[in-house]
Parts: structure tokens; sequence; C-alpha cells
């Protein structure tokens, strides 16, 4: 006792001491390797759904994005209509400030087009007629205003029907921001899921070790030095909870990776799967691993007041 | 070293334990503390030991008021008090070596430095050999030593023992004081609490008596 302590000595005992917390916490997961499992394998079922959610619309955002760029309206003319008709509707509508381009596809084009898209190439169609009319794909300029623009188109007499060709991706938009609050709603409850479990399992083990702990405490140890081993088993709970379910996402997205890329040559775009995202992962490990520690901090700090009414 | 000033402690419910306690125990004195069960031996020492906080009065460790210290600092006031206990609190699930350590574990002590001293404190209470050994595997009485290798491991200034030889046999009883006496001719201060008069009687220190919560001091037997 009579030696003085300088600032270095300090340093080291704080590490040693550091490093006994640390280890005594991995001890404790060790020591019941089948419990540990269960409640890190539950946390990172839970954490996985919200992950999913969140990737999919991930997914789906990036084939909206991919097709935006071309939003084009198709104008299908009157049936009985000439193709010099056609022809001088078509420069004329490409006059127009908000057109930028005007492409007349004729009914055999269609059907050809038809033909290729649902792979029947080169079928023998002779003596049926053609029930496809005439088609002018308009190309809006960016800033166009559609809905006065589909409007004014409407009311031209050639024009039969205006399709917005890709309503659908509007449909779609509002999908995945559904999917993506659907996400942050479930990402919601994991947390309070996480922190739930985790505070549960470390009260449940601080009762077991309340021998332990009264020890400890009767010895000298301080309440930081008694609380530090369990608020290390909470980060780990939600550290190797978060790397599970991430591994559990990585199976999930290999395993649809077919079918999505089928989904994506169906719209004839080639959007890879996403790459693993290392920010967005280590930042969930980090966060994860924080609530981890404050959930046990919150159930070791209720045990040590049990175990240590007068001093904590 | 250890004063009381007029010390009352009462506990809600079961009334008082200590009544008006004055006593003062100088650096490297040893005094023995006696009594029948429930005259309030077992409140004293835990107030030596930080583990209750006096009701009146005051308590003086090191020079510092006990009964004044913030909750921050009593840790660091604990590990200058070795205490052992009749049910000498062990930790079951740890073997006989980070029984001992764990006093110098939680003060960050080197590795080394703890194995030396472990070895020390083991080899003190003549259980160098069972080291390695978990508690539930030792004999009652030498639970007990693995107790008091935990108390002197630190190097106390103070040592309490609270019914040492409590559940133990006249033999080891007699063997165990003899150790109390031996560590106080060492220059520690030793206050332990026995109702065994005729083993504490014959050993040629200070006997105090507590009786209904008051303390009566200067009996010397021997």
């Amino acid at each position: 006792m009579g030696r003085r302590l300088t600032a270095k000595d300090g340093i080291r005992a704080w590490a040693r001491r550091h490093g006994y917390s640390f280890f005594s916490s991995i001890g404790s997961i060790v020591r019941r390797p089948i419990g540990s499992l269960l409640t890190v394998t539950m946390l990172a079922l839970t954490l996985t759904l919200p992950l999913v959610a969140y990737q999919m619309a991930e997914e789906l955002g990036g084939i909206t994005e991919s097709i935006d760029r071309e939003r084009t309206l198709s104008l299908f003319l009157v049936s009985d209509i000439q193709e010099a008709d056609v022809n001088r509707l078509s420069s004329s509508l490409g006059a127009a400030a908000d057109v930028l381009a005007v492409d007349p596809i004729s009914p055999e084009e269609g059907l050809s087009e038809l033909l290729g898209f649902l792979g029947m190439e080169g079928i023998n169609l002779d003596g049926l007629t053609n029930p496809l009319p005439w088609v002018l794909e308009v190309l809006p300029s960016p800033e166009a205003d559609l809905e006065a623009l589909i409007l004014r188109l409407g009311d031209q007499v050639e024009v039969a029907e205006v399709q917005m060709d890709l309503a659908w991706i509007e449909r779609l938009d509002q999908l995945i921001r559904l999917g993506y609050r659907l996400a942050w709603i479930l990402a919601g409850f994991m947390v309070v899921a996480l922190f739930v479990v985790v505070a549960n399992s470390v009260r449940f083990e601080a009762q077991q070790r309340h021998q332990e702990i009264e020890v400890m405490a009767l010895v000298g140890a301080t309440p930081a030095f008694i609380r530090r081993p369990f608020l290390y088993t909470g980060l780990w709970f939600g550290v190797l909870s978060s790397v599970l379910s991430l591994g559990l996402l990585a199976v999930i997205e290999a395993i649809l990776a077919g079918p999505l890329s089928m989904l994506y040559q169906t719209y004839q775009i080639g959007v890879t799967l996403a790459a693993p995202q290392w920010q967005a992962s280590i930042t969930l490990i980090i966060a994860m691993g924080v609530v981890g520690i404050l959930a046990s901090a919150l159930a070791v700090n209720q045990q040590l007041k049990e175990i240590w009414p007068a001093y904590v | 070293m250890i004063t009381f000033d007029h010390v009352a402690k009462d506990y809600p419910g079961t009334g008082t334990a200590l009544r008006d306690v004055s006593f003062s125990l100088s650096a490297g004195e040893m005094v023995f503390l006696t009594g029948a069960s429930g005259a309030g031996k077992s409140t004293l020492l835990k107030l030596i030991a930080t583990l209750e906080r006096p009701s009146r009065g005051q308590v003086i460790l090191n020079g510092r008021n006990i009964s004044k210290i913030s909750i921050r600092q009593i840790p660091y006031l604990r590990r200058q008090v070795g205490v052992i206990f009749q049910d000498h609190h062990l930790l079951k699930e740890q073997k006989v070596f980070d029984n001992v350590a764990l006093p110098l574990v939680i003060s960050g002590t080197p590795y080394r430095e703890i194995k030396k001293r472990v070895r020390a404190a083991l080899d003190k209470v003549g259980l160098l050999d069972k080291e390695k050994l978990y508690p539930s595997m030792l004999s009652g009485g030498e639970q007990q030593r693995v107790g008091i290798a935990r108390a002197i491991v630190n190097k106390p200034s103070v040592l309490i023992a609270d019914e040492p030889t409590g559940n133990l046999d006249p033999e080891l009883s007699a063997y165990l004081m003899g150790f109390f006496v031996q560590l106080n001719s060492l220059g520690v201060t030793v206050l332990v609490a026995s109702h065994d008069i005729d083993l504490i009687g014959g050993l040629g220190k200070p006997v105090w008596r507590l009786k209904e919560g008051v303390m009566s001091i200067g009996q010397h037997h021997g």
C-alpha cells in the first residue's frame, strides 16, 4: 500500500482488469454453450426479418431506378388510320416543346415485337388479321407536365387511348416505400427484442452469480468492475447475433439470386445483386453491440441494487 | 487504526444491534471480541468492513471517517481490510488459486505477482498443494484456511474475523487462532470475534465483551 502508483501503473492495472473482465465474459458464454447459442440464434432470426425486408426494398428500388429514365407514353391510334396521317401526326407532336421524340410503331412491327417478347418468333400467322393498332411512342421532355401532356394527347381525334407505359412503376414505387417502412418497423421491434432478450439473460446470469458478485463486492471490487463482464456479455450477444443474421441474409440472397435475376431479365435489365454493404454491415454490428451493452447495464444495475442496497 | 465513537446501529424491524459502542484499537494491536450470539459482534465487524453504515456515531478506519465516506471510495477502503467469515464465502466454481487471487485481480495486479503472492499466502496456511482443487473438494477447515489466505493475500493492514473457528474441531481452532496471533506479531492489526472463551482466554490478548449492544473493555484474560 505504501508504494506510490504512477499513471503508467494505473493504466496497466486498468488494462489488466479489463482483460480479466473480457475473458471472464467469454468464459461465462462458453460455460453455457447451449443457452448462449439459443439466445444468439433467436436474436439473429429476429434481426434477419427487417434485414431481408430492407434488402428486398433495395433490390426492387434498383429495378425502378434503371427503368425510370425511359418513361414513355404510348398513344394507341384509331384503327382506320392511314400511314400518311400517322406520320403527319407524329411530326406535329414531335414539334411540341414538351416532347423529346415520337417513334411510330406500325401494327406489323408491334406484332413481331410482341411475338419476340413471347418467344414465338417465326410462327406462321398467315391468314390472320393483325389486331394491333398503330402506336406512337412519345418520350416527354424531362420538364414536361405529364398530366397536361396526357390530356392534350388524348384530345387528338386520331388518338384512341393514351397509356403511361410505366404506370406500374409508380405502383412499384409505392410498394417499395411500403417495404422500407415495414423494414423500419420490424427493425424497431428487433431493437426492442434485442434489448429485452439481452437484459433478461444478463439478469438471469447475474442472479445465478449472485454469490460471486457478493464476494467480489466484499473483497473490494468496484461496481464498475463487477458490472464489466456483464456488459461484455451484452456486447457479445449484440455482435454475434448481428454477424449471424448478416450471414443468414447472405444465404437468403444466394437462394433468391436465381429467381431475382430471372425477374430482372423479364424487365430486360441486368441488375446484379447488391454487393455486400460493408459500411452498413459494420454500422449494424456496432449498433447492436451498443444496444446489447445498454440492455445488460440496465439488468446488472438492477441486480447490483438488490445485492448491495446500502452502497450502490 | 480503528476508532468507534458512540456508535449505534439499528436495523429496521429487528431493533438495535449496537446501542453505544466506543473503543480505539491501535495499529499492530490484537483484540478478541466475545459475547453471546446476537450481542452485536457481527454488526460491529460489518461496520469495520464497510458492509454496513452506522445509524449514529462515527467509525474511523486508518484516519478516515467511514460513516461519511462516499460510496465510490468504499471498495478501496475494503481492500485495506482483510475479512474472514464463518461461512468463508468462497466461489464454488473457481479453483482455490483463483479464489485467493480475487482481491489481487480486482486491484489489477500483474499476473506474475499474483502467482507469487497467492502461492505465498497458500503456503502460510499450509495449502500450497491444493491450489488446483475446487473448494468443494476440501474439508471445512481447509476451506476456512483458503478464506484466510484470500484475506491476507492483499497484505491488509487490518484483519477482522467473524467466528473463524465456529465449525472447526478444537485442535484446528487452536491452530488457526495461533496463526492470527502470528500474523499480529508481523504487524497486522487483528480483531477476532469468537464465543470460544476457553480458547481465546489462553492467548494473552485483550478480550472485549459485547452485551446487548454495549461494549465492556479492559478484561484481560491469561
